[in-house]
């Protein structure tokens, strides 16, 4: 069953900034990423979920509701954590928690203790002094706390450190357990790849493709940069290996790869080399590699 | 039309910068009641006489002959007027705009309640602050007037006025709060406000400079409360003052349909 459907909603800002004719689901307990470059349309698209501005044209229905209409009732069952926090900076992070669970009619307060104690946040600080890294917890909690069915995350871990983006996935890998339906934006391919079933990819304002994760994931190309001990190594490495594709710059060659990795240290073996650095490609390279022909 | 929760919270915000204002606008009736003697007053009647045209543009036109009335010409001509209005200013912009404009709206959007709702309940704390102040400046001039000046007040008639200048106040509340719901910037939603408030004082304050620039006085909506006139009674005043209390109602009414259906940027 798909509980957000969006239907070629078209919302059109001028000079080709907007979103055209955007379509997709999500489906009940389905994890949804929604990738895409900065300005693509991301934002445009949560908006109309979150039921904060009108279609031109389309439909945004969740639970089969309108989403502008129904916004006071949908929200019973959806949990928002907004891409650029601003709170009320006059409060500290306890009251701030304490207002937003009072105005959501929230009673039960274990999934407040529970979030606070896994991004081991101290919330007891006035919002004014709190630093980037801590709003962005102070969001993730109170967007949680509801333990909502339905949830919108945009960048949910924008200025976390690794070990907090670790503890984001093990919690929406448990919240997917639980049934829960998400649909979250990010830049960060790991998160992506760990959590999610499907992604939508949106570009200048248009979905580009709607893919399971499984299949992006083997088409994971990696960026290899290989510095050789001389630029007659380099040729001669070049000249010996057509089909990878290298590129050459100051004695540094870049290859693009997806192949079994051994394969190519195998042949990296027979010259001598001075450094060798992996490269993965952000996301949007990524999709974009495979969905940027149709673009162009 | 109120949710308690928020309703709460937005005094707890807005409290302190409400008592700065009740503050000053005692401080400054204390000053003005304490002037009120008869030998002073007719030092000040001099010179009002000597430069009739300044004291009029600020209203102050007429020779008092009870405390209410030495109040009226002193106070609700341009202090009632003034400070009232930065105060609505600064508690709209706390209660729509900065959230509108930052974002922090979304938050309250995301909670199982109405848009009108919402917005509804933050003009009803604007009102319902500017509502303490009148009540603060009301028994004020009551009880410290009836101290100093043993009944030398019209009470009755000092409550009619300032029934009437809440009036005016609303009329500004509910400007200021259409101006709010309709703009996105805050910018623009002060900006216009404050500019069309700015405007009606100027020519208020024209017309009542001159006799040839009495026309002025229906180019400005302020000249819909004659303080005067009201104390003496005036059925028409009344009247009128009754309308700024309509006009207000229809503008928040606008408002609130605006705000329900605009798109928000948050």
């Amino acid at each position: 069953m798909d509980i957000i459907k969006i239907n070629n909603i078209t919302k059109d800002y001028g000079g080709g900034r907007g979103i055209f004719d955007v379509s997709f689901c999500v489906k009940k307990g389905e994890i949804m990423g929604f990738l895409g470059p900065n300005g693509a349309g991301k934002t445009t698209t949560i908006r109309h979920l979150l039921g904060l501005i009108n279609p031109q044209n389309g439909t945004a229905t969740i639970k089969d509701m309108d989403c502008f209409k129904s916004a006071d009732i949908i929200s019973k069952y959806l949990a928002y954590l907004p891409g650029e926090i601003s709170f009320f900076d006059n409060m500290s992070g306890n009251e701030f928690i304490n207002f937003i669970a009072k105005m959501k009619g929230i009673v039960d307060m274990k999934y407040v203790d529970l979030y606070k104690d896994k991004f081991e946040l101290d919330a007891n600080i006035s919002i004014k002094k709190m630093s980037k890294g801590m709003k962005q917890k102070l969001a993730l909690v109170v967007a949680l706390m509801q333990d909502a069915e339905i949830m919108i995350l945009d960048e949910p871990t924008s200025g976390l450190d690794p070990l907090m983006q670790n503890r984001f996935v093990e919690i929406v890998l448990e919240l997917k357990k639980r049934g829960k339906t998400i649909l979250m934006s990010s830049h960060i391919f790991e998160e992506i790849e760990k959590t999610c079933d499907r992604v939508v990819i949106i570009k200048n304002g248009k979905v580009v493709a709607v893919e399971n994760v499984d299949k992006l994931k083997h088409n994971k190309e990696i960026n290899y940069e290989i510095e050789f001990e001389s630029e007659e190594i380099c040729k001669v490495f070049i000249k010996e290996n057509p089909d990878l594709n290298a590129k050459i710059r100051n004695k540094i060659v870049t290859i693009s790869y997806s192949n079994d990795i051994n394969t190519l240290l195998k042949i990296l073996l027979k010259y001598s080399i001075k450094d060798l650095n992996v490269y993965q490609k952000s996301l949007e390279e990524l999709f974009m590699h495979f969905y940027g022909g149709e673009q162009k | 039309m109120i949710n308690w929760t928020l309703f709460k919270q937005e005094i707890k915000n807005n409290y302190r910068l409400t008592i700065i204002f009740v503050f000053i606008l005692i401080l400054y009736t204390a000053i003005i009641i304490a002037m009120y003697d008869p030998q002073f007053a007719s030092s000040l009647e001099q010179m009002s006489q000597s430069m009739p045209e300044i004291f009029a543009a600020f209203g102050m036109a007429n020779i008092s002959t009870n405390l209410t009335e030495f109040l009226i010409n002193y106070l609700y001509g341009f202090l009632y007027l003034i400070f009232p209005i930065v105060f609505i200013i600064l508690v709209t912009n706390n209660l729509i705009v900065k959230y509108v404009d930052k974002g922090s709206m979304s938050y309250l959007l995301a909670t199982p309640n109405k848009r009108s709702k919402i917005i509804a309940n933050q003009a009803m704390v604007a009102l319902f602050l500017s509502f303490i102040i009148i009540i603060f400046l009301t028994l004020f001039c009551i009880i410290i007037g009836e101290i100093l000046f043993p009944g030398d007040m019209d009470i009755k008639g000092l409550i009619l006025v300032n029934i009437g200048l809440f009036g005016l106040w609303t009329f500004i509340a509910s400007l200021s709060f259409l101006s709010a719901c309709v703009f996105n910037e805050s910018r623009k939603s002060i900006g216009i406000s404050v500019g069309i408030i700015i405007y009606s004082i100027l020519v208020q304050m024209l017309s009542q400079f001159n006799d040839k620039l009495d026309f002025l006085k229906y180019l400005t909506p302020l000249s819909l409360f004659n303080s005067l006139e009201i104390l003496k009674g005036d059925m028409k005043y009344i009247l009128l003052f009754i309308l700024l209390y309509l006009v207000s109602v229809g503008f928040y009414f606008i408002g609130i349909k605006v705000f329900k259906r605009k798109d928000l940027s948050l």
